[in-house]
């Protein structure tokens, strides 16, 4: 009577144990498809991508070179398929565009922690003297998703995004 | 959160350290836990979900496998591996997987790339290194979630490592005995690293990425290039290494060391006994040995160490340069296993040393390009296709005093030399690194952003 008490409350263990350990496992697939639907991205080239943002934005930014990439956040074009980059001709004007195309998650996932501290930065130096502009800096956009990293800065951020996320979806 | 940060440096670790020795006894462990999973959250908030699950599901299948015996208990082991092994794989290498059947098919997969969880390499090897000793009965199953989840998470070396086998802390997660001696040794030690990334591995950065990033650079500028790289690499992830062993000592945990001088090593097989220990310990014990390790037939040996080998490569990341990177020390550890054996230990000493460190140098190219084409450029450079390149001369003669401190940074001389300086005039070591942090926060407050190399990992 004993031993068989005792066996059916290992038995019982037992199956709580692979219960827990299943509903976990489901957790996680439903964690990763999760992540997936929230990070797909369709692969597309510069100049599309360049194209369907809106150009009356743009036309009022510069647009970045390499060398400006590597002096703004210390990354190396190398590093990704491609860069968008556009930036404020004032000193004075935050606003700024940048969408890098990964070339591999790692590059990506750096980039996301230089963009970070870029954007930190800009904060601070902003904080003590331009109201207006750490305003727009504290509602800037900064992102990745899919093989994609979108950082935009300024009153027509939202608009970019817009249009950047038509694009990619 | 970077280590080498003013916002770690200045606020989170000293808030965590004052409540951490305030805390009683008990609630210490809960304390570092949630500092850790902070500490995570601060640069990864959605991804602290899939560490959670990973920790629940290997404390509930670690319990389950020490519940059970004989073939219930492999099954268990196989699941818990499985499922480590598939989440590593899945937020590391489907786009890397699928990008290459897509090529060699000429498919369209539409790979779906996403940011890699940070730390997930670390964390995974530490959680089936749990799993493996459980299963092997070396250790016994935790059954306190916030001791096994704090193994995982401890935010000292839950990003960069070393990869702390649960064996080696086991007993110090229920008993640390506060040792004034070791919290100011490992502030010390802490202090050391932070001067190595920030003085040392960040300025010779500067120079490594100008001359990696030249498209056009001589055979000068690729060797100074490549030798300013290589103390980077050095002193960036040992610097993490030591300030992440300093910081587990404040906290009252012995680490492993994970560096042994690495550039003193006289053969490629030395050099790996000295360079990220935890990494070549861990593939030993749980992939080299269970394969058969040296103990099988010559060809069998030769597809062990290779297959060890690629898997350290790719474990690096998730590109085919880091495989070839593996593959390259795989073979030369064969070479010097099988061809060498009798005649690299006849060799002078200073040529052993010469050769050892201009194999690693080379070594680093694979590693530093993941694009191939950038890659075989930069190898044309060093063998001279593009020129001498005397404009890097320039170079040399703006960072040649700290690329030769860097190079005595790299012996056991300079430590020797404080040691000694130490045992003579007391508390000097102290003002030492009192020193070296203003000075590596002077540099910090004027710098750009430098994440570790190593965090991609």
């Amino acid at each position: 009577m004993l031993k068989e008490k005792l066996l059916t409350r290992k038995r019982l263990i037992d199956i709580l144990f692979v219960a827990a350990w299943t509903v976990l496992t489901a957790a996680l697939v439903l964690f990763v498809l999760f992540m997936l639907g929230k990070n797909t991205a369709r692969k597309v080239d510069k100049v599309t991508l360049t194209a369907a943002l809106p150009q009356e934005s743009l036309a009022t930014l510069s647009q970045g070179d390499q060398a400006k990439l590597y002096e703004l956040y210390g990354l190396e074009e190398s590093a990704f398929d491609y860069c968008i980059l556009y930036t404020a001709p004032d000193i004075m004007d935050v606003s700024e565009l940048l969408i890098l195309r990964g070339e591999n998650r790692e590059s990506l996932s750096a980039a996301l922690s230089a963009l970070e501290a870029h954007h930190a930065e800009q904060i601070r130096v902003f904080e003590g003297y331009g109201p207006a502009q750490t305003a727009q800096l504290k509602a800037g956009i900064l992102y990745t998703r899919g093989d994609y990293l979108f950082y935009a800065v300024g009153p027509q951020a939202d608009a970019l995004k817009s249009a950047f996320e038509r694009t990619v979806s | 959160m970077v280590f080498s940060s003013l916002y770690f440096l200045f606020l989170f670790l000293p808030v965590v350290l004052g409540l951490y020795y305030a805390a009683p006894r008990v609630l210490k462990n809960p304390l570092l836990l949630i500092a850790s999973i902070v500490f995570y959250a601060w640069g990864e908030p959605i991804y602290v979900i899939l560490m959670i699950l990973s920790i629940l599901i290997n404390y509930v299948l670690g319990l389950d496998i020490a519940r059970h015996e004989g073939v219930g208990r492999k099954v268990r082991l196989i699941v818990a591996v499985a499922l480590n092994l598939l989440v590593l794989g899945f937020f590391k290498y489907y786009g890397f997987v699928t990008e290459t059947v897509g090529a060699l098919f000429g498919l369209e997969t539409g790979a779906v790339a996403l940011p890699l969880p940070i730390g997930i390499s670390f964390y995974t090897f530490q959680a089936l290194s749990y799993i493996i000793d459980v299963y092997r009965d070396k250790v016994t199953a935790q059954r306190d979630l916030i001791s096994f989840a704090l193994y995982i998470t401890m935010f000292p070396q839950l990003i960069a490592g070393p990869i702390v086998q649960y064996k080696d802390i086991e007993a110090q997660m229920h008993h640390r005995p506060f040792d004034l001696l070791q919290v100011t040794s490992g502030a010390e030690r802490f202090i050391l690293g932070l001067a190595k990334k920030v003085l040392l591995a960040n300025t010779l950065g500067q120079l490594a990425t100008a001359m990696q990033g030249d498209a056009k650079v001589g055979m000068l500028g690729a060797w100074l290039g490549l030798f300013a790289y290589t103390m980077q690499i050095y002193f960036d992830f040992s610097g993490y290494s030591d300030m992440a062993i300093g910081m587990g000592a404040m906290f009252g945990f012995t680490f492993l060391e994970n560096f042994n001088y690495p550039y003193i090593a006289d053969s490629i097989t030395d050099f790996w006994r000295r360079w990220h220990m935890s990494l070549s310990g861990w593939f030993r014990d749980y992939v080299y040995i269970p394969m058969g390790g040296n103990r099988v037939r010559t060809w069998r040996h030769i597809l062990n160490l290779l297959t060890v080998w690629a898997l350290t490569g790719l474990w690096h990341g998730a590109s085919w340069n880091f495989v070839l990177w593996g593959l390259y020390y795989g073979v030369l550890l064969l070479v010097e296993k099988y061809l060498l054996k009798d005649f690299l230990p006849r060799l002078p000493r200073a040529l052993r040393h010469i050769y050892t460190l201009a194999v690693v140098m080379v070594s680093w190219v694979f590693f530093a390009f993941t694009d191939p084409s950038a890659g075989l450029r930069y190898f044309g450079a060093l063998v001279g296709v593009s020129g001498l390149g005397a404009e890097a001369v320039y170079s040399l003669l703006n960072y040649g005093v700290l690329l030769l401190i860097g190079g005595i940074c790299c012996t056991p001389l300079v430590y020797k030399y404080y040691r000694r300086l130490s045992e003579k005039i007391p508390y000097i070591s102290s003002l030492l690194a009192i020193l070296a942090l203003l000075l590596s926060v002077a540099f910090l407050v004027h710098d750009t952003f430098n994440p570790f190399l190593y965090f991609r990992f």
